[in-house]
């Protein structure tokens, strides 16, 4: 056992030993502060959180009997830390106090595996020093939001990808950092935290076991500076991201209303179709491109102009529906709503344009479209061939329901049924055209 | 790519599926009604998309969204063809005419 215990060093146990024993008793505790997190198996396996409760309902899941405890609780086996998602390798827990920096610790544990990375295998190769050098810049706090999304790409890329176990051996402590201490990271990011330490005063290290020369904090001034003007940078991309969430956001709220407010149905479509753009655009925002591209074009392609369809086919009849006093009403400025809205948009693309120009979702995209891809076409293929015998269904159906299967006596105008009909209730001759026919219904 | 709050995005979802369950409780029209479902769906598929982004690789919440638009989109096509055919028996498509069930 190593990290930050008062007693490291080799211990032999029986199996079934769980961790806070191994902490607490054999280890002699937490050296500098509380325990908050442990990684169980050596480096390269994911680290598990100190306040992590075991959710295990399912009576056949290995984890059961410790249902609601602390994984603290745990005995330390196979079946049980596979079920917790990590594992326990070669046995070296590794503990880390929660007066050190979970940040700086990644970092730390990425750099041995860049540096012991044999570079055979380019995914792993290539992958661990992706990996050290946004973390560099996390840690300076350079990084941005779109970095940390696309350091579990690079790790999932790994993953599977290489000859030997080296290559996993660096993705999953990664991965395993990246959804345990997802906050802690996304905070320095923010700027909202700055690097703290990992080495700790106390008995442990090479400062002396007996509360030796303390260790200076580790950031010195130039680095503070850097941190600054970088989190003045992010600042302001957050505020240009804000920027653009207001118009999305705009467009599907005033899209909305329209929509359900129009009195004219061909209005309400519109404000339909300015929803869907909206909601596109917060896709976009939430670096979902593939699912944006499939909303404009099964929404705003399809939906909204099949409504366009039937509103058409429906003739002028429908078109303004005159009886609705409790929404009839035209709202305070409706009128002038889309024309404020569109040279709104106009000029936050014209602003957009010069002051962001690098393609800073390229990557992403790539990556997060084909992972979607082979979830999409892997895990999710029946549910995903289930949908399109739903839509050959649906269209079946739509075709049978509107050609109706009460007969339209001026279709059948030469049976005896049309006949019948037409002297038990059409009022015309059955010569008369379909849209005369409408004319002299309408109210 | 995003640094805004989750919290924004769950507002918007919400008062966009408010809009729409007022539209389509309110509402007469059978075209604004299934509009108004549209919204709905449009406001649960930015949700589950939000919260898809907490979560470091899988995709489930975007991948259950892309049923959602597939079931929207069916949902559509036959909803329109039960406004056409009913606009043939009543000569109207207010949804408060439907009674033809009624004895």
């Amino acid at each position: 056992m190593s990290g930050h215990v008062k007693r490291p060093g080799i211990f032999e146990a029986c199996v079934g030993l769980t961790l806070r024993d191994l902490i607490y008793d054999l280890g002699g505790g937490v050296a500098g502060g509380e325990l908050l997190a442990v990684i169980p198996g050596g480096s390269s396996c994911p680290i598990l959180r100190a306040d992590e409760i075991i959710n295990a309902p399912g009576e056949k899941s290995p984890l059961h009997p410790w249902h609601g405890k602390s994984v603290l609780d745990v005995p330390l086996g196979v079946d049980t830390f596979r079920a917790l998602g990590t594992m326990l390798g070669t046995c070296c827990a590794i503990v880390l106090s929660d007066k050190a920096d979970p940040v700086l610790a990644f970092h730390n544990l990425m750099r041995f595996y860049r540096h012991e990375s044999c570079g055979q295998c380019t995914p792993c190769r290539e992958g661990s020093a992706w990996i050290l050098r946004l973390l560099d810049r996390i840690v300076k706090g350079e990084g941005t939001i779109e970095e940390l999304d696309r350091l579990s790409e690079v790790a999932d890329n790994i993953m599977g990808n290489t000859i030997c176990a080296f290559g996993e051996g660096t993705a999953m402590p990664a991965l395993g950092f990246l959804q345990k201490f997802r906050k802690e990271l996304e905070a320095r990011v923010r700027g909202k935290t700055k690097p703290g330490r990992l080495a700790l005063p106390g008995p442990v290290g090479p400062a002396g076991r007996d509360g030796g020369p303390r260790e200076p904090p580790k950031p010195p001034g130039k680095r503070r500076g850097a941190q600054s003007r970088c989190g003045r940078r992010v600042a302001r991309m957050i505020t240009l991201e804000l920027v653009i969430f207001g118009l999305a956001a705009l467009f599907v709220l005033v899209g909305g209303l329209i929509t359900v407010a129009a009195r004219n149905p061909i209005r309400s479509a519109m404000g339909l179709l300015a929803t869907i753009v909206g909601v596109a655009g917060m896709y976009l925002l939430l670096s979902a491109e593939f699912l944006a591209a499939v909303q404009v074009m099964v929404y705003a392609g399809a939906v909204v102009v099949l409504f366009l369809f039937v509103i058409m086919l429906l003739g002028p009849l429908v078109a303004v529906e005159p009886r609705h006093p409790h929404l009839e009403r035209p709202l305070p400025g409706r009128r002038r709503l889309p024309r404020v809205r569109r040279r709104r948009r106009g000029a936050a693309r014209a602003r957009r344009r010069p002051r962001d120009p690098a393609p800073r979702t390229r990557p992403a995209r790539s990556g997060r479209s084909r992972a979607i891809g082979r979830e999409l076409f892997g895990v999710g293929l029946v549910p995903f061939e289930l949908s399109s015998a739903l839509l050959l269904v649906a269209v079946v159906g739509a075709v049978a329901v509107a050609r109706g299967r009460q007969p339209d006596p001026t279709m059948l105008r030469d049976t005896a049924l049309s006949r019948a009909m037409a002297g038990a209730g059409a009022p015309e001759p059955p010569d008369v055209p379909s849209s005369t026919h409408r004319k002299e219904t309408a109210p | 790519m995003t640094g805004i709050p989750l919290e924004y995005f769950l507002v918007v979802a919400a008062a966009l599926f408010v809009t729409g369950s007022v539209g389509f409780l309110l509402r007469r029209n059978l075209l604004v009604l299934l509009m108004s479902i549209e919204l709905m769906l449009n406001a649960v598929n930015l949700t589950l998309v939000a919260y898809n982004r907490f979560a470091p690789v899988s995709h489930n919440g975007q991948i259950f969204a892309f049923f959602v638009i597939a079931v929207a989109a069916a949902e559509a096509a036959v909803g329109l063809a039960i406004v056409l055919s009913f606009f043939r028996v009543k000569r109207s498509i207010r949804s408060d005419e439907a009674d033809l069930l009624r004895n």
